[in-house]
């Protein structure tokens, strides 16, 4: 049991033996020098505000006592050294502490111990010298000890700084053994475990809990148990100690945790273990956010003391810092999931188009596709089948992963139902059905196809929800295609599409895009919009087919520099040569 | 990234959810969660306002496709009042405005659904 004396000092503590025999010999020497019974040195004690002896020659006189108390409490609040001829008169002494000692004080010399902190210089203590055993102190004998004291004082600064720095060390060390696993922990559950297992070790305790703070239902939740098996429970975030002390930022320090009203058995019911003692502190992040309560249960030794609370505090910096780390590893490894997540998308969505176009004398086609960062469900195909080309653009709803295996999907089944059916309605009526089937996420997809009979320059086409396309003339006049508007595949499997039907001349075209490119914005959120465009296609007229879909791309990426993409952009051009070949040719 | 703002109001045994921003990828899954939890919860009568809604994008109306689906399945009715000329164009060009009721106004929309009851 730690009893209030024993509270230990903040100033250089712990295995300072080093520190104590250096004061020690500077004690002796100064009680031999001024030929005194006894000296004192008494340091300053922040945390209670007491003078309290570190080193002494005969009785101290007293070893505890209020720093502005008796002769030595004014030398350490003035800072201004004494030569007390009649200690027993001077208003000041404290007859209290000759009782206590059992000694009777004539006459003292008292100086003040500084040191420099930062280049202040700080009164930590006095050194006070008691009783010269002939006659009274001189002021020769002041000065001397002034002296000692600055000259020794230095020295005795330097072994003061010395222990603090050693039980820095010690601490420190000692911390950063324990605390260097954990530090290494990056992955958040075992981070928790090694959080436990580390303070209950470092405070000689029997058990420590550690309730992590859920901003989002704001309650505590707790893994409990210490071996294999680890449960989580939940408690409103004001309950319980650990509950008060999230609420108050305080650390509390219970010595009984049954007779303190806050105590909350729940865990000790659930659990089966006996609560005794308790030491709680908030962990608190760099934001300066109660983030979690460390709750440390059952000091082997008794209850827990003051050294014990200032070793949590210090603890729970460093197990903040651990888990603002793992909170940024599972941020990181989780954006490194939605990337890899990207990258099958895009693989799945790029390695699906095709990049060679067909060339002929009858017609020219070229198509591009710029993905977006996060992916989106574009695609393009095309088929030739002797005088016929099938084309087709599509655009999936949505984004990712989901979308690029619908448009690849989509894009299989109008492959393979272009070979097999005769009508461009039936075609279109055939993929939908089959989109339509167990689409439980409501996937749909938007897309224009057609056949261009390469003889004739006839075009069969539906549109199933996208954006028309562009005619664009030979003149470069550039007008939408509205006709054979119809719903979006994947919605209705009963939807009947209606085929509609244009017929190109030679040199004419059709411009297809997904709403990629129409939607593109730039950094004043304009959109590049059928404007552009088609001001872009009225004078394409003598620009092969790839160039055109090049230049195009080329605008829209320009238009939008230093605007993240958000959608892909998709693009195709369909022109007809005419029957002989194309214009100029025959 | 403004985000939407999801409101919630009942009206004599009808959900209103009033939406207001933009519908795109990002306020999806958000809205996704709301929406279908409320018909999984037997929230099967439901009005969707979207005055405010700025823009919609084909994730947003992935979700809206996918809420019709649900409150079918459930056998409720579902009705959408309020769009912008914008959000209204986006569901003609998918073809959308021919499988969804559509009204000018909350009040039409309520309407709607107490004739439909």
């Amino acid at each position: 049991m730690a009893s209030p004396d024993e509270r230990p000092p903040a100033l250089g503590e712990l295995p300072a033996y080093a520190l104590d025999a250096r004061l020690s010999g500077m004690v002796e020497l100064t009680t031999q020098l001024l030929d005194a019974e006894r000296c004192s040195i008494l340091l300053y004690d922040e945390d209670t505000s007491e003078l309290y002896t570190r080193a002494a020659v005969g009785p101290p006189r007293g070893t505890r006592f209020p720093s502005g108390q008796g002769i030595a409490g004014a030398v350490f609040t003035s800072g201004q050294a004494v030569n007390i001829a009649d200690a027993q008169a001077d208003p000041r002494f404290s007859p209290d502490l000759d009782r206590q000692t059992g000694s009777r004080t004539r006459n003292l010399l008292c100086v003040p111990i500084r040191r420099f902190r930062d280049g202040v210089p700080e009164v930590v203590g006095v050194v006070e010298v008691v009783n010269k055993r002939a006659g009274a102190f001189t002021d020769a004998d002041l000065k001397l000890l002034e002296t000692l004291n600055s000259r020794a004082g230095s020295a005795f600064v330097d072994a003061v700084l010395h222990g603090e720095a050693e039980k820095a060390q010690t601490d420190e060390g000692q911390l950063l053994e324990l605390t260097a696993a954990m530090s290494r922990e990056l992955q958040l559950e075992p981070l928790l475990l090694k959080i436990i297992a580390t303070v209950t070790q470092l405070l000689g305790a029997e058990r420590a809990t550690l309730f992590m703070h859920d901003p989002g239902t704001d309650e505590l939740s707790v893994l409990v148990g210490q071996d294999e098996r680890v449960s989580e429970l939940r408690f409103p975030a004001r309950a319980g100690i650990a509950g008060h002390v999230f609420a108050t930022g305080e650390t509390v320090d219970i010595p009984d945790a049954y007779a303190d009203p806050r105590f909350n058995p729940e865990i000790d019911r659930r659990t089966g273990f006996r609560t005794r003692s308790v030491l709680c502190a908030p962990v608190v992040n760099r934001k300066g956010e109660t983030i979690a309560v460390i709750e440390v249960l059952n000091k082997t030794t008794g209850t827990f003391t003051a050294l014990d609370e200032k070793r949590l505090q210090a603890f729970t910096a460093q197990a903040s810092m651990a888990l603002d780390r793992a909170h940024l590893f599972e941020a990181f490894l989780e954006k490194e999931r939605i990337e890899s997540s990207l990258r099958l998308a895009h693989d799945i969505q790029m390695g699906m188009l095709p990049k060679e176009f067909p060339a002929s004398s009858r017609f020219e086609l070229a198509a591009h596709l710029t993905p977006a960062r996060s992916v989106g469900g574009d695609f393009y195909d095309f088929l030739q089948d002797g005088d016929r080309l099938f084309f087709v653009i599509g655009d999936v709803s949505g984004k990712g992963v989901a979308a690029a295996l619908f448009m690849a999907v989509t894009k299989a089944l109008f492959r393979a139902t272009v070979q097999t059916e005769s009508s461009l309605s039936a075609v279109l009526g055939k993929v939908n059905r089959e989109l339509c089937r167990d689409n439980e996420r409501a996937m749909f997809v938007t897309a224009f196809a057609g056949w261009l009979d390469a003889g004739s320059g006839e075009v069969v086409f539906g549109n199933a929800g996208h954006v028309p396309p562009y005619h664009v003339g030979r003149d470069g006049a550039v007008a939408p295609v509205a006709a054979g508007h119809g719903l979006a595949m994947g919605v209705l499997p009963d939807y009947e599409y209606r085929a509609a039907s244009l017929r190109l001349r030679p040199g004419e075209a059709l411009f297809l895009c997904t709403d990629g490119v129409l939607e593109a914005h730039d950094a004043r959120n304009e959109q590049f919009g059928p404007g552009r465009l088609v001001d872009r296609l009225a004078s394409t007229a003598a620009v092969p087919a790839a160039d055109v879909v090049r230049g195009v791309a080329a605008a829209v990426t320009e238009f939008a520099k230093g605007v993240r993409q958000f959608d892909d952009i998709t693009l195709m051009f369909v022109r007809y040569g005419g029957a002989a070949g194309p214009p100029g040719a025959g | 990234m403004t985000g939407i703002v999801i409101r919630e109001d009942e009206a004599g045994g009808v959900l209103v959810v009033t939406l207001a921003g933009r519908v795109d990828s990002n306020a999806s899954t958000e809205l996704e969660t709301r929406l279908i939890g409320r018909v999984a919860a037997r929230d099967t009568r439901l009005v969707l306002d979207l005055q405010g809604v700025e823009y919609i994008s084909s994730a947003g109306l992935r979700v809206f496709l996918r809420l019709l689906n649900k409150v079918r399945e459930a056998e409720g009715d579902l009705v959408l009042c309020s769009m912008a000329e914008s959000v209204r164009e986006v569901f003609e060009l998918a073809g959308f405005m021919s499988i969804f009721a559509v009204e000018g106004s909350r009040a039409l929309a309520l309407a709607r659904l107490s004739a439909a009851s």
